[in-house]
């Protein structure tokens, strides 16, 4: 027998992930369902094959990290912080500022249920938090939602070559579903390529200093700043947009979903095209910039029924209702609490929707 | 090739580690393999209920709603049952569970697992007073029994996934769930024993 593939947590996988994307400093306190993100690093710290992880730091709390986070990438380290629920509130005001130092960080939140404490379960009810900027005062981030355990593992890299390109904190969202679930896979090659940081704060001997500041007084200057921000996100608007299409060529219905809620949405388009129902699946991979270009193509090449599955009070829907602009029916179908939908009411729903009724699950299999 | 189960049990019955080798073994066998875990806050005694979905083909969705095989470590985790697809199979832990009622639809295999395994403790004491944790090992011979494997083809695939997951401290485990395996493996089918196996097919 060869070697079997890893087998890996989702929060392990992103550790990894971090670590072969060059991860270079560490800043974190644990928090139930992410706690196995600073495990795996604190494990891998001093390592051979991971020689460019300089810096594991347990923070005295949220608040702690994030702004040590913000030192680090100032300097131009490959910088990351990782989280659940409460303590991505607690980062927000670091978010802030470090999207206005433009400041490239990797920022994981691992989406449990709330608000409050709530629970340990899976939900992404963070997705307005997370995609609207969710500190004070204007900005956006850049977020990006893995649907499996070895996109968890493959995401760091793109998330430090979009923050470094960009200069801006990158978050990634994920789900205490995907946090916990293990799957196989392969792990991505020790890749790092070297990134210029003529900006970086290196000491300033034989050069002019470089300033990284949050503060404009004079309101001038504020203007400028906060417009060139804006012209960042526009472009990162127009450019950042991923999506993955499932069997959306000829779909009557498009369940656009992510996170765990993609993987559902998955199994569900193959159940339903079984018997008959024409139903794809559209999963954005950037959930900001949200990819409503695609979304605009479905439009415009027939799709008039969206169907949006989030495990939240209906977030994403939002987004959804902006890009279809009343051109198509749009229906939320949601889960809270730690729950997940399950196929037959997925199922249920799209059928509803349907052009084609397709008899889904007899009723009495559905344990709903 | 796809396969969905559902383990469940209590905490401290190793509900999670069974589930773990279960995937694992088919992970070794080139199989694409998703493990949820699914547990209480408590680390003992609470409920305990875990997936595991292996395919030949990657796998769409993780999560079990209709298993085809439900492994029943104790009696409240008989409430799974009606979740079983129709024609799938029910393995329970006869020892706590007792015996089930035949059900029509369904193929009930009885294993006195945590029985098994207390009654390896003499041949280890290096393994403690109390062998019965072994349980879950026995239940992992039994899956392998069920999924129509030979004694001892299988046994390389037990030391395998034994040995990737008892390491360190738990290494001292080796020998007593590697032997609680065979016996669960015994307890379906043991061509070589005359005696009739320990483990009870329900008819329907």
């Amino acid at each position: 027998m060869s070697d079997p593939p890893e087998f890996l947590k989702g929060n392990e996988a992103l550790a990894y992930g971090a670590l072969r994307a060059g991860l270079t400093a560490f800043y974190g306190y644990p928090i139930t369902p992410s706690s196995e993100i600073p495990e795996t690093l604190a494990a891998a710290f001093g390592r051979p094959s991971y020689p460019r992880f300089r810096v594991f730091l347990q923070a005295a709390s949220e608040l702690e990290a994030i702004n040590l986070a913000i030192g680090s990438a100032a300097t131009g380290a490959r910088t990351m912080t990782a989280t659940s629920g409460p303590g991505f509130s607690l980062k927000q005001e670091g978010i802030s500022y470090a999207a206005a130092m433009e400041l490239p960080l990797l920022i994981v939140n691992v989406n449990r249920a709330g608000p409050g404490l709530g629970n340990l379960g899976p939900e992404q009810s963070d997705y307005f938090q997370a995609t609207r900027g969710g500190g004070h005062g204007g900005y956006r981030t850049i977020v990006l939602a893995p649907d499996s355990v070895a996109e968890m593992a493959r995401m760091p890299s793109l998330a430090f070559a979009l923050a470094f390109r960009y200069r801006t904190p990158v978050i990634v969202l994920a789900d205490a579903f995907l946090g916990q679930l293990k799957e196989d896979l392969e792990l991505p090659e020790v890749a790092a390529e070297a990134v210029e940081t003529p900006w970086a704060v290196t000491g300033a001997l034989g050069r002019e200093r470089h300033v990284l500041a949050s503060i404009h007084l004079e309101l001038a200057d504020q203007n400028r700043h906060s417009r060139h921000l804006q012209e960042k996100f526009a472009t990162i608007g127009r450019l950042e947009q991923r999506a993955e299409d499932v069997a959306t060529d000829d779909a009557d219905v498009v369940i656009v979903a992510y996170g765990i809620c993609a993987r559902i949405a998955r199994a569900a388009v193959v159940a339903l095209r079984d018997r008959g129902c024409k139903v794809g699946l559209l999963r954005p991979i950037s959930l900001a910039p949200f990819p409503r270009d695609r979304i605009d193509d479905l439009v415009l090449s027939g799709v008039r029924r969206f169907l949006v599955l989030e495990l939240n009070h209906g977030q994403m829907v939002d987004d959804v209702q902006l890009a279809v602009a009343g051109r198509a029916e749009v229906r939320s179908v949601t889960e809270v609490g730690g729950l997940l939908p399950s196929m037959a009411a997925l199922g249920a729903a799209v059928e509803s929707m349907s052009d084609r009724p397709a008899s889904f699950v007899d009723a009495e299999e559905v344990d709903a | 090739m796809k396969r969905e189960t559902i383990v469940a049990g209590h905490g401290g019955q190793g509900v999670l580690e069974l589930a773990t080798w279960l995937a694992y073994s088919q992970l070794v066998r080139g199989r694409h393999v998703a493990y949820t875990p699914s547990y209480g806050p408590e680390t003992r005694g609470g409920k305990v209920r875990c997936y595991v979905v292996a395919s030949d083909d990657p796998i769409a969705s993780p999560i079990v709603e209709t298993p085809d095989l439900l492994i029943v470590m104790n009696t409240p985790s008989m409430d799974f049952v009606p979740s079983l697809r129709p024609g799938g199979t029910l393995l329970v832990n006869r020892s706590l569970v007792g015996d089930v009622p035949a059900h029509p639809e369904l193929h009930v295999v009885e294993v006195p697992a945590t029985q098994l395994a207390a009654d390896l403790g003499p041949s280890f004491p290096e393994a403690g007073p109390d062998t019965s944790i072994a349980a879950n090992a026995v239940m992992l011979g039994a899956v392998l029994a069920l999924e129509g494997g030979r004694w001892p083809d299988e046994a390389p695939i037990v030391d395998r996934v034994l040995r990737h997951y008892l390491t360190d401290r738990k290494a001292a485990l080796l020998p007593l769930d590697a032997a609680a395996a065979e016996t669960g493996f015994r307890s379906i089918r043991d061509p070589s024993s005359e005696r009739a196996p320990p483990a009870r097919t329900v008819a329907a």
